[in-house]
C-alpha cells in the first residue's frame, strides 16, 4: 500500500527546487553533463602549459601533475577498495546482536512521513509551469 | 567561575531535569549563546585558579589555541540543540548539555587534573547518546564504547601522576614525548583522536547513537583530543607519519561502507588525520591549518551528519543500498548534503578548501613531501566517500522508489544555517583567520592554487564518471566490513571459550598426574619402611665405616674451603 501511494507522485507534484534537478532523469542531459566536466578537465588541463604555477614539491611543477594525480587516485582507491571488500566483508548479522548492523532503528525515534504533494501545490500556485 | 562556559553547561544540563517540557529545548539553544559571550566576556588569561592541597588548578584557561576550539563549540552545541529542537527525550537532553559543557572544560583546562577531569565527562555523558537508542545492540556498543573512552582517561591519570612525579607540576603545556608519563598521555590523547588501531571505537560507536546524538557525537571528543595534542605535542614529529596513515586507510573503508553514518564516521577519521599532520609539522603556519580546519570540519561533518539524520529520521535507515532517489521530495536536504560533500572535498569558495590548504602547504614547505603526497591522494578520496558517495546513492543514483517527506522545519533550519557557515568561510576567509593562534598571511586564493584543486577534483570526479559507465565503482552492498575491532569483538571472544577448556583440562591432568606419582611413591616408602623391607635391615660393619669416612671427608672439605 505504501508503495503504491509512493509511485502516485508525479514529477508535476514536486517543489520547484526539486524540479530543477530532474534532468538527471534524463540520459542525454547526463550526458550532456558529463561533457561539460570533459570539457572543464581539457581547459584545466591546458591551462597547466599555459600558466606557471608555483610549487614546493617535486614534480608538483610538471604539467598535468594534479591532473593525473586526481584521476589515478581516485581509481586507485576505489578499485583498491573493491579488492579490500573482498577480503573483510561479512553478513549483516555478523556482529549481531552485539551490533546495530542489522537491526531496524527503533520507530519511537523516527519520524516517518510520506511526501504530501497537495500541501505544497498549494504553497506553488503559478510556478507549475 | 559559574559563568564560565563549561559551568554555563552544566547548570543548564541540571536544570533541563526541573523544568517544564516546553522550555527545555528553547534553555538547550539559549546556553550556548551564553556560553559564547562568556568565553568572549572573561577574555584571555587564566581564569579560575584554585589552590588545592598545593596543586594550581587553572579552571578557565582561554588563550589563542583554546578560543576558537571554544567558539566552534559552542557554535556547534546550539546548531545541534537546533537539529534535535523535537526531541522529547530528557536522557538525551541532559546528556547533549552535559557533553558539550565537558568538552569545553577540556579545552579550557589549564593543567592535567582537570583536564583529566573532563575528560572522563565527556566519556560518561556522551555515552547516553548512544544507550538513548534503547536497543540491546545499543547498550553493548555503547558499554565499547564507555570501556575505550575510560581506558583513555585511566592511561590520562598515570600518565599524569608519573609526570607530576618526575617534575612537579601538573600544569599542561607542551609536554613532548620525553618520559613514560608523556608517553602515556599521548597514547590517552591518541585513543580520543581515533589513532590507527586505536580508531574502531568511533566507526563502531557513532552509527549507533540516535539520529540528534550522532550529530552531538561528532563535533566534540575527537577535536578536544586534536587541541589537546597542538597544546601537548605540537611539532612531534611521529604525528606527521601517523597523521598520514590516518587520512589514507578510512578511505577504503569508507568506499565499501553501506551504513552512510559510518562512512561519515571513517569521513571523520580521515579529516583527523589532516589535523594531527599540523601538530605534527608544528610550525605556526601548520597549527594555524589544524585549528582552521578543526572549525570547518566541525561545521561540513555536523551538515553531513545532519543531512544523513534527515533521511533516516523520515526513511528509517541511513544505509546506501536501501536508498537513492530522495532528491525529488527531499531536495532542500539534498542541497545542505552537496553543499557539506563540496566543503569537505576542499572545491574552491567552500570553507574545507581555505582551512585544508594551509596543512599541505605546511608539509610541502617543510620538505615533507611523501607526506604531501599522501595528504594530495587523501584529498582525491575525501571526494570519493563524502563528496560524491555520500550525496550520490542518497538523493539520486538509482530510484529506491522511496518519497519520505522533506526533513522538518527544526532541522531544515538547522542545515541550512550550517550550510550558510560552511560557504561563508569558504568565500570570506579573513573572519576564520582573524581568530587563529597565530597571524596569518596566507593567501587561499591565488590563481594557482584555485587551479590545481580544481584540476584535482575534476579530474576524480571524471574518474568516478569513468568508473560508474565501466562499471567498476563497488555497488553497494547489505554487508558489515571488518576492521581491527575483530580482535577485540570476534577474534578473542571466539577462542576465549577454547582457552578456558584448555586450561581447565590442564589443571585436570596435572592433578590426575600428580596423584598418580604420589601414590607410586606410597607403594614405594612402604615397600622400603615396611618390617621387612631393605630399610629394615641392620648395618654392617663396612657400610657404618664406609659411612664415616665420608662424612669426615665432606667435614675436611668444607673446612679447607677458603672463607666457608
Amino acid at each position: 500500500m505504501k508503495n503504491d501511494s509512493q509511485k502516485q507522485v508525479s514529477d508535476d507534484s514536486l517543489t520547484p527546487l526539486a524540479k530543477r534537478f530532474l534532468w538527471v532523469e534524463s540520459a542525454d542531459k547526463v550526458r550532456l553533463a558529463i561533457y561539460i566536466l570533459a570539457g572543464l578537465c581539457a581547459v584545466l588541463f591546458i591551462l597547466d602549459f599555459v600558466v606557471h604555477r608555483h610549487a614546493y614539491a617535486p614534480n608538483e611543477n610538471t604539467p598535468g601533475f594534479y591532473a593525473l594525480t586526481g584521476f589515478l587516485a581516485f581509481s586507485f582507491i576505489v578499485l583498491g577498495a573493491g579488492l579490500l571488500r573482498k577480503l573483510i566483508a561479512k553478513p549483516e548479522d555478523y556482529y549481531a546482536p552485539n551490533a546495530v548492523d542489522a537491526e531496524d532503528y527503533p520507530e519511537e525515534g523516527l519520524n516517518r512521513e510520506e511526501f504530501a504533494p497537495d500541501e505544497i501545490v498549494e504553497n506553488k500556485p503559478g510556478s507549475g509551469s | 567561575m559559574l559563568l564560565s562556559a563549561p559551568f554555563l553547561f552544566l547548570i543548564a544540563s541540571a536544570v533541563l531535569a526541573f523544568i517544564p517540557q516546553r522550555l527545555r529545548a528553547p534553555l538547550m539553544l539559549v546556553t550556548p549563546v551564553l556560553a559564547l559571550i562568556s568565553i568572549i566576556g572573561f577574555g584571555t588569561g587564566n581564569h579560575g585558579v584554585l589552590n588545592i592541597l598545593n596543586f594550581e588548578l587553572v579552571l578557565y584557561r582561554i588563550d589563542n589555541l583554546s578560543f576558537p576550539f571554544g567558539v566552534i563549540f559552542c557554535i556547534a552545541a546550539f546548531l545541534a540543540s537546533l537539529y534535535a529542537w523535537h526531541v522529547r527525550d530528557l536522557t538525551q537532553q541532559v546528556a547533549t548539555l552535559g557533553y558539550a559543557g565537558a568538552a569545553l572544560g577540556g579545552v579550557f583546562a589549564g593543567d592535567l587534573v582537570t583536564l583529566f577531569i573532563w575528560w572522563e565527562a565527556t566519556a560518561i555523558t556522551s555515552v547516553f547518546l548512544i544507550f538513548a537508542r534503547g536497543t540491546p545492540a545499543a547498550m553493548a556498543t555503547g558499554m565499547r564504547y564507555l570501556i575505550i573512552q575510560v581506558l583513555s582517561g585511566v592511561l590520562l591519570l598515570a600518565g599524569l601522576l608519573m609526570h607530576f612525579h618526575d617534575t612537579g607540576s601538573i600544569a599542561f603545556n607542551h609536554l613532548g614525548l620525553q618520559s613514560t608519563g608523556t608517553w602515556l598521555i599521548f597514547i590517552a590523547f591518541g585513543i580520543k583522536c581515533a589513532f590507527p588501531l586505536m580508531h574502531n571505537w568511533l566507526q563502531d560507536a557513532y552509527p549507533a547513537a540516535t539520529v540528534t546524538g550522532t550529530v552531538v557525537l561528532s563535533a566534540f571528543t575527537t577535536k578536544m583530543a586534536v587541541y589537546t595534542l597542538a597544546r601537548g605535542y605540537a611539532g612531534t614529529e611521529m604525528l606527521v607519519y601517523i597523521g598520514a596513515v590516518m587520512t589514507l586507510f578510512p578511505i577504503f573503508f569508507a568506499e565499501i561502507e553501506n551504513d552512510l553514518r559510518r562512512v561519515l564516521a571513517y569521513s571523520l577519521n580521515n579529516q583527523l588525520g589532516f589535523m594531527v599532520v599540523g601538530v605534527g609539522i608544528g610550525t605556526e603556519l601548520a597549527l594555524n591549518g589544524t585549528v582552521a580546519h578543526a572549525f570547518s570540519h566541525i561545521l561540513y561533518k555536523s551538515l553531513l551528519f545532519m543531512s544523513v539524520g534527515a533521511v533516516l529520521y523520515r526513511t528509517g535507515t541511513s544505509k546506501a543500498s536501501e536508498l537513492g532517489g530522495l532528491y525529488r521530495t527531499m531536495p532542500i536536504t539534498m542541497v545542505c548534503c552537496v553543499i557539506g560533500a563540496m566543503a569537505i572535498s576542499a572545491f574552491p569558495l567552500f570553507s574545507g578548501f581555505i582551512s585544508k590548504s594551509l596543512i599541505l602547504d605546511a608539509a610541502s614547505k617543510n620538505s615533507y613531501y611523501v607526506v604531501w603526497f599522501c595528504l594530495v591522494v587523501a584529498s582525491a578520496g575525501v571526494l570519493s566517500h563524502s563528496g560524491i558517495k555520500i550525496p550520490f546513492f542518497t538523493f539520486f543514483a538509482h530510484d529506491s522508489g522511496k518519497r519520505p517527506a522533506e526533513a522538518p522545519m527544526h532541522m531544515r533550519i538547522a542545515m541550512i544555517i550550517t550550510a550558510f557557515l560552511c560557504v561563508f568561510i569558504g568565500v570570506f576567509p579573513g573572519f576564520l583567520y582573524s581568530i587563529l593562534p597565530h597571524e596569518v598571511s596566507y593567501k587561499p586564493y591565488t590563481f594557482s592554487h584555485v587551479l590545481t584543486q580544481m584540476q584535482l577534483l575534476c579530474f576524480a570526479l571524471l574518474a568516478f564518471v569513468y568508473l560508474m559507465k565501466v562499471g567498476l565503482h563497488p555497488h553497494e552492498l547489505r554487508r558489515v566490513n571488518i576492521d581491527s575491532d575483530w580482535v577485540y569483538r570476534k577474534g578473542i571472544p571466539s577462542i576465549l571459550p577454547g582457552v578456558a577448556a584448555s586450561v581447565i583440562a590442564l589443571n585436570t591432568r596435572s592433578r590426575e598426574w600428580a596423584l598418580k606419582r604420589l601414590e607410586r611413591l606410597g607403594i614405594q616408602v612402604a615397600r622400603y619402611a615396611s618390617p621387612t623391607g631393605p630399610l629394615a635391615d641392620g648395618w654392617g660393619v663396612k657400610a657404618m665405616v664406609g659411612a664415616v669416612v665420608v662424612l669426615m671427608f665432606a667435614i675436611l672439605l668444607f673446612n679447607l674451603w677458603p672463607n666457608a
